[in-house]
């Protein structure tokens, strides 16, 4: 029987932690790996390198590992890269870069080895995890059971862990390639040889480098590392070939050795060492843990550094012997052989559990369950979105084949939301009413720790979660928030989505700061936030800084009207009664060039079309108090033939609703800048035309239905009344322009549903 | 080897690395430092002797080619304060009491957890029995600590409250402010203008009598005592701005402001021979305003300020990509800056697209017409860009209710206080630099300093920039009328369309420019300073 031949996704690039593990790795008996050919700038990586020749190692077919090859691993590999990972690799190996952590754990089935090296004190890899994925990031690496490792490369480094890192801890030591070879030290060069990578593009490296020139500005020095920007001032070496390196090493006088971070350490003392250069590094870093306390280059103080080193110098060669012959032993931890047993152990622990992993059948998963929720008493437009969004999850699951459970959620409110109000929803589609419920901070705290969310970011006083009375929509895997409107914030205690519709108070809505950033925050906390224009989209990453990778653009949904028999065109005179002017009392649906354009279109330009307003509180619009409503007041008393032919129908049933629209000569909006309505679709669904007011939303929704709009400026009254007056000299031609039911067909649910599906499904 | 004298005479406290003249200095400097039939010598207060050292050292100007001019020994009231300022600065650690409290805290906390583990893992009573001398010490240490605290709150109450109000008087009051930042108190404001004039008699009088400098040179107008050096002098008069914006400029800065105009009028008017940075201020406001000859005054136009050498990557296998990541590192830090931004926060890590304009708060500036044009195409042209500024917005009130009352905190950001690092970054990552500035001493630096990172520009039509900027289809694509804030939106509306053709223009004209170096700048003024040592001879 054929031993299994075990292949490593090596997916780092450092060029001298490469040579030691890949010699580990072969020692065990594994001689296959893969390499990236590519890696992103990142103070990680100055010291990173690509190594080709690693692929001859690979026994998988050729154009296979050009896909491979072609990747970026740093961020997100294709899924035909994923597929060709887990067919032939069974370990991978991670560094502790984001986006690469979150798209291994996502997509390979193999182990996964989180190999990290240690960060400056006071930090730990948990919490920067979730600062960067998200407070529900450990819980998905936790979900990875027995395949997820936190590859060590220092046996103390679990301790400044919590939880998950902790007891998913392997220790693989960190070592150098190559032995020893003090005798090529010459030391002909009396300087201090300091290495600081970065000056210019780390302030910590800046901050380091000057404390450095401070202290020894009575010193030669060379300063080594790579410098990305160029650094004005003198003794910078700079990048430099491996020759010169390696003389730098041998001919310089000694190394100087600032750190003494408890939990990291670079390589190049070890290089240092390892050449015969003799070492003066300061106590209180790993150096101390590899044997360095009591050895004659440890020093406790800077003055005492300065006192060796100037001793050194000055050709202290008895104390230069001391410091050399000493230092091997800071080696010995290092060493390819010495690190082998444990190597050796992780490595089969590794294996071992990933071979019970695959094997073990694991428990069938609840079905998925999903709540929509809607956060306020939405109606009209606002709710139908609501409804169409769940609808179009519903179906987009079904269409892929996923056993998928849509919860509607809606405020327990029964004025608000009649059982009529849900008759045109799925019956596949459970509805919940819910009311919300405020939680203090301790509370909140208590409740996190019961969900298993570790290290919760409880900072507020209070928060809300949605509260059905049942279980608090817990049963529940994934929220998706139609709408960023909450006032508190929401208890970051479940995954969730939002829905966001647009930014009107970067246009037009005004906005007290403090609830416009709540909002802004809602959508910085979500796992991702849709939306339905690339208008929308826009905002979402300049006005609410979102990164664009968490915005997804999802295609417009519109509502059929299926339940109309479509009866014949009727007579062009007997459609011209009336214009419909659907709108409601918001701030952006521009009422007072609204009503001046109907004016100037009744009395100057001699109206003949009747206007039918309808909409959600429009039958108060006149007797409103709201500062945006009362000019038109003073514009209806002052005009007689505007008061003669406007007549408000107020909000309607959609059956009454869809009769209005249906007889009507066309459809008016005369709204500000917003996402758009979809009330244009559903007249052309209607073969009835539409007027608009030109923002890019409005353009998206013409372009996405083909619903040839006609088009009007709505800053100014005169040119939307010439506009009306146009559509009323034209309509047969405008009607003419409506687009077929089976073009409007190719935007139906069922044919975007997909889309949708896909979206939220990647959240999960 | 001739010599020519570079005269500072800077207030104490003021660090020429934050200010532009301090930049100006350094390139001047260096484009000096290749010529090797001149020298320069500074002449400075001996206040200024460590802080030019340091911005020289950092920037790399080989202070071997100079020699400095300095009157000996910093005023012992002014090595006092700033004593007492490092003093203060530098106090981290808490004091001793606290030291103590911690101690007692910890003590407590180690001997109440090891009584309460014996106690009650204690399982027959004789155990029970012997741990009760333990007991009674912790009742007694809680006893004495509660006791202590109470005890030094009654104390501190007693004797704390004379100190209290002590400390609220007027005269502590007054001593807080005479040691911590004395030239805000009018008494130190008279003693620290009679310690300025003494050390420039000092300074002056080593000035005169040295005879190795043939000629010097001032970079400012500011000090008219630099007339008082008996050798010819060429005193820089980048522009006098307050007198082209008397109104706007009113209310800033009180009475030090108006004082300090004087003595750029005095420094006119005693001056020997002047440069200017373009013919439009040598014309406008020396000749006309201030009526000195023509004859007396000659043009140096600017170099190129370069800031590409401070993002640059070299050497990376993808040098662009590198630059990129290091500038959007830069600018997360450039977003703590902001100043009065609620949202700031939320753009860091985000891929915003944004408008810059770089400079400070002046009436001079044209902020608000910016802004109107910038309102105009967010709100009504839907561009979607951010604008970013640079200057503090309650140096100019007016600035900050027009934001508040167009509700443009999130979209307009004032970042303040950017490093050098920092303002080049935000260049780069621009999709467009703005200035609508409506008066300069030289052409703007906006032009190089965005070209340099390859970010296109518009900027306001004004003399000193059609100076420089001379090819007429390039003027019209890319300068705008600034008393027209349509023509301005127009214009960045456009440029923000045909970017990519726009900065390709730019580019030609900008390699022409960035021709003229820091060396060539400092030639014409070796020039000019032979020129004027000549005719003082002859």
């Amino acid at each position: 029987m054929t031993k299994k031949v075990h292949r490593v996704l090596w997916l780092l690039n450092h060029t001298t932690l490469r040579k030691f593990e890949v010699e580990q790795f072969k020692l065990i008996g594994i001689n296959e790996f893969f390499c990236p050919k590519s890696f992103p700038y990142d103070e990680g990586n100055l010291s990173a390198s690509v190594d080709a020749s690693l692929d001859s190692t690979l026994s998988i077919p050729l154009d296979e590992l050009s896909i491979l090859n072609q990747q970026n691993w740093y961020d997100s590999p294709s899924d035909d890269a994923w597929r060709i990972a887990n067919q032939y690799f069974d370990i991978a190996i991670i560094g502790f870069f984001p986006q690469q952590i979150a798209a291994t754990a996502k997509n390979f089935d193999g182990a996964i080895v989180l190999r990290v090296f240690g960060l400056a004190k006071g930090f730990s890899y948990t919490q920067i995890l979730m600062d960067e994925l998200g407070p529900y990031f450990i819980e998905k690496l936790s979900r990875l059971g027995e395949r997820f490792w936190f590859g060590a490369g220092y046996e103390h480094l679990k301790d400044e862990e919590d939880g998950l890192l902790k007891q998913r801890n392997c220790f693989l030591p960190v070592g150098l390639k190559g032995e020893p070879e003090p005798s090529l030290w010459s030391g002909a060069d009396k300087r201090i040889f300091f290495v600081c990578p970065g000056i210019e593009t780390s302030p910590y490296s800046k901050s380091i480098y000057e404390k450095f020139t401070k202290d020894f500005s009575s010193f030669d020095f060379q300063i080594g590392g790579v410098q990305p920007v160029h650094v004005k001032a003198p003794n910078i070496l700079g990048f430099v070939d491996e020759g010169t390196h390696e003389r730098n090493m041998r001919e310089m006088r000694v190394m100087y050795y600032d750190s003494s971070e408890p939990h990291y350490i670079h390589y190049h003392p070890f290089e240092a060492i390892r050449v015969g250069m003799p070492l003066v590094f300061m106590a209180g870093g790993l150096l101390d843990r590899c044997g360095g306390v009591g050895l004659p280059g440890r020093c406790k103080t800077i003055k005492e550094a300065q006192k060796k080193i100037k001793r050194i110098l000055n050709d202290d060669l008895k104390l230069i012997e001391q410091i050399r012959t000493s230092q091997m032993t800071l080696l010995a931890p290092m060493d390819v052989k010495k690190c082998e047993t444990p190597w050796r152990k992780s490595i089969n622990r590794i294996l071992g559990e990933l071979k019970i992993a695959k094997t073990t059948q694991n428990y069938k998963p609840n079905k998925v369950r999903i709540a929509v929720i809607v956060p306020l008493a939405f109606r009209g437009g606002s709710l139908r979105g609501a409804k169409l969004m769940a609808q179009a999850i519903d179906a987009g699951s079904q269409q892929a084949g996923e056993d998928v459970e849509v919860i509607f959620a809606h405020l327990s409110d029964e004025e608000c939301y009649p059982e009529e109000e849900f008759f045109d929803l799925p019956v596949s589609i459970q509805r919940r009413s819910y009311q919300w419920r405020t939680i203090e901070k301790e509370e909140a705290i208590r409740a996190m720790a019961y969900a298993g969310i570790n290290q919760p970011n409880v900072i507020e006083k209070q928060y809300i979660v949605p509260d059905d009375g049942v279980k608090q929509f817990m049963d529940c895997d994934l929220w998706v928030i139609i709408s960023d409107r909450l006032d508190v914030p929401l208890l970051p205690i479940k995954p969730y989505v939002c829905m966001v519709y647009d930014y009107l108070q970067r246009y037009t809505l005004a906005l007290p700061h403090y609830t416009n950033v709540q909002y802004i925050a809602t959508a910085h906390k979500a796992e991702r936030v849709f939306v339905t224009t690339q208008f929308t989209q826009q905002d979402a990453i300049q006005y609410a800084g979102l990164p664009s990778k968490k915005v997804c653009k999802l295609p417009m949904l519109a509502p059929e009207i299926s339940n109309l028999e479509t009866t014949p065109m009727t007579s062009v005179s007997a459609r011209s009664i009336y214009f419909l002017w659907t709108t409601n009392l918001a701030l952006h649906k521009n009422h007072k060039n609204a009503f001046k354009a109907l004016q100037i279109y009744y009395e100057g330009l001699d109206g003949k079309i009747q206007c039918r307003i309808s909409g959600v509180g429009t039958k108060g619009m006149l007797k409103s108090d709201f500062p945006h409503l009362m000019p038109i007041k003073k514009i209806v008393a002052n005009s007689k033939p505007l008061k003669k032919n406007m007549k408000v129908v107020g909000e309607l049933s959609n059956s009454d609703y869809k009769k209005q629209l249906q007889n009507c000569a066309f459809l008016w909006h005369a709204g500000e800048v917003d996402n758009g309505t979809f009330s244009v679709i559903e007249a052309a669904y209607c073969g009835v035309p539409a007027l608009s007011s030109d923002y890019p939303a409005m353009r998206e929704i013409d372009t996405q239905f083909g619903l040839n709009l006609s088009w009007m400026d709505s800053s100014n009254p005169k040119l939307m009344a010439v506009q009306l007056k146009m559509m009323e000299q034209e309509l047969v031609l405008v009607r003419e322009r409506v687009p077929s039911l089976k073009k409007l067909k190719e935007q139906s649910i069922d044919k975007l549903a997909l889309n949708y599906w896909q979206a939220v499904k990647g959240c999960l | 080897m001739k010599k020519y004298g570079i005269y500072l005479a800077y207030p104490p406290g003021v660090r020429l690395h934050s200010e532009g003249l301090g930049r100006l200095l350094v390139e001047f400097l260096k484009g000096a430092e290749k010529r090797t039939d001149i020298r320069f010598v500074i002449a400075c207060p001996s206040w200024m002797r460590d802080d030019l050292m340091s911005l020289f050292k950092e920037s790399g100007v080989n202070v071997n080619h100079l020699d400095f001019l300095s009157p000996k020994g910093v005023p012992v009231i002014l090595r006092m304060n700033l004593a007492f300022q490092a003093y203060v600065r530098n106090k981290k650690s808490p004091p001793r009491k606290y030291k103590l409290f911690n101690v007692i805290h910890k003590l407590d906390d180690i001997l109440s957890n090891y009584t309460v583990n014996k106690v009650v893992s204690s399982n027959n009573y004789l155990m029970f029995i012997l741990l009760i001398p333990l007991l009674v010490l912790l009742a007694l240490f809680k006893g004495f600590k509660k006791i202590g605290s109470k005890l030094t709150s009654l104390i501190r109450g007693i004797v704390g409250m004379p100190f209290r109000t002590v400390c609220r008087s007027k005269i502590v009051a007054w001593f807080t402010v005479l040691l911590k930042n004395p030239k805000d108190e009018s008494i130190v404001l008279q003693w620290y203008k009679k310690m300025e004039v003494s050390e420039v008699r000092r300074l002056q009088y080593k000035i005169n009598g040295s005879n190795a400098v043939v000629a010097w040179y001032c970079p400012t107008a500011f000090w008219p005592h630099f007339n008082k050096i008996t050798v010819p002098s060429l005193m820089c008069v980048p522009d006098v701005v307050l007198a082209d914006f008397p109104i706007g400029f009113s209310p800033v800065g009180g009475q030090r402001c108006l004082d300090a105009f004087r003595e750029v009028e005095q420094g006119i008017e005693g001056g020997q021979y002047f440069v200017t940075y373009s013919r439009d201020v040598k014309w406008r406001t020396l000749v006309d305003r201030f009526h000195v000859r023509p004859g007396k005054v000659s043009v140096v136009h600017h170099g190129a300020n370069k800031l590409d050498e401070l993002i640059f990557v070299k050497g990376s296998p993808d040098n662009n990509v590198a630059t990129d990541a290091i500038c959007k590192g830069l600018f997360k830090g450039a977003l703590l800056k902001a100043v009065d931004s609620p949202y700031a926060h939320f753009f860091v890590g985000s891929d915003i697209k944004f408008i810059f304009y770089a400079s400070q708060f002046r009436p001079n500036k044209n902020i608000i017409t910016l802004l109107k044009a910038y309102e105009y195409l967010l709100r009504k042209q839907y561009i979607g860009y951010k604008l970013i500024l640079t200057g503090h917005p309650s140096v100019l009130p007016e600035i900050k209710c027009v934001i508040a009352e167009h509700r443009l905190e999130n979209d307009v950001l004032c970042l303040h206080g950017l490093s050098e690092k920092e303002l080049a970054a935000c260049y780069y990552l621009a999709d467009l630099a703005v200035n609508p500035s409506l008066s300069e001493g030289g052409c703007p630096f906006t032009f190089t300093e965005a070209l340099s990172v390859d970010t296109p520009v518009v900027m306001a039509r004004i003399p000193v920039t059609e100076e420089i900027i001379t090819d007429s289809e390039i003027q019209h694509e890319m300068l705008f009328d600034p008393y027209d804030w349509r023509n301005m939106a127009d214009r960045i509306e456009w440029a923000l369309d045909n970017r990519d053709a726009l900065l390709a223009k730019q580019k030609i004209l900008y390699d022409k420019l960035s021709l003229r170096t820091w060396r060539n700048v400092v030639d014409e003024h070796i020039n000019i300073l032979d020129r004027i040592s000549r005719i003082n001879n002859e």
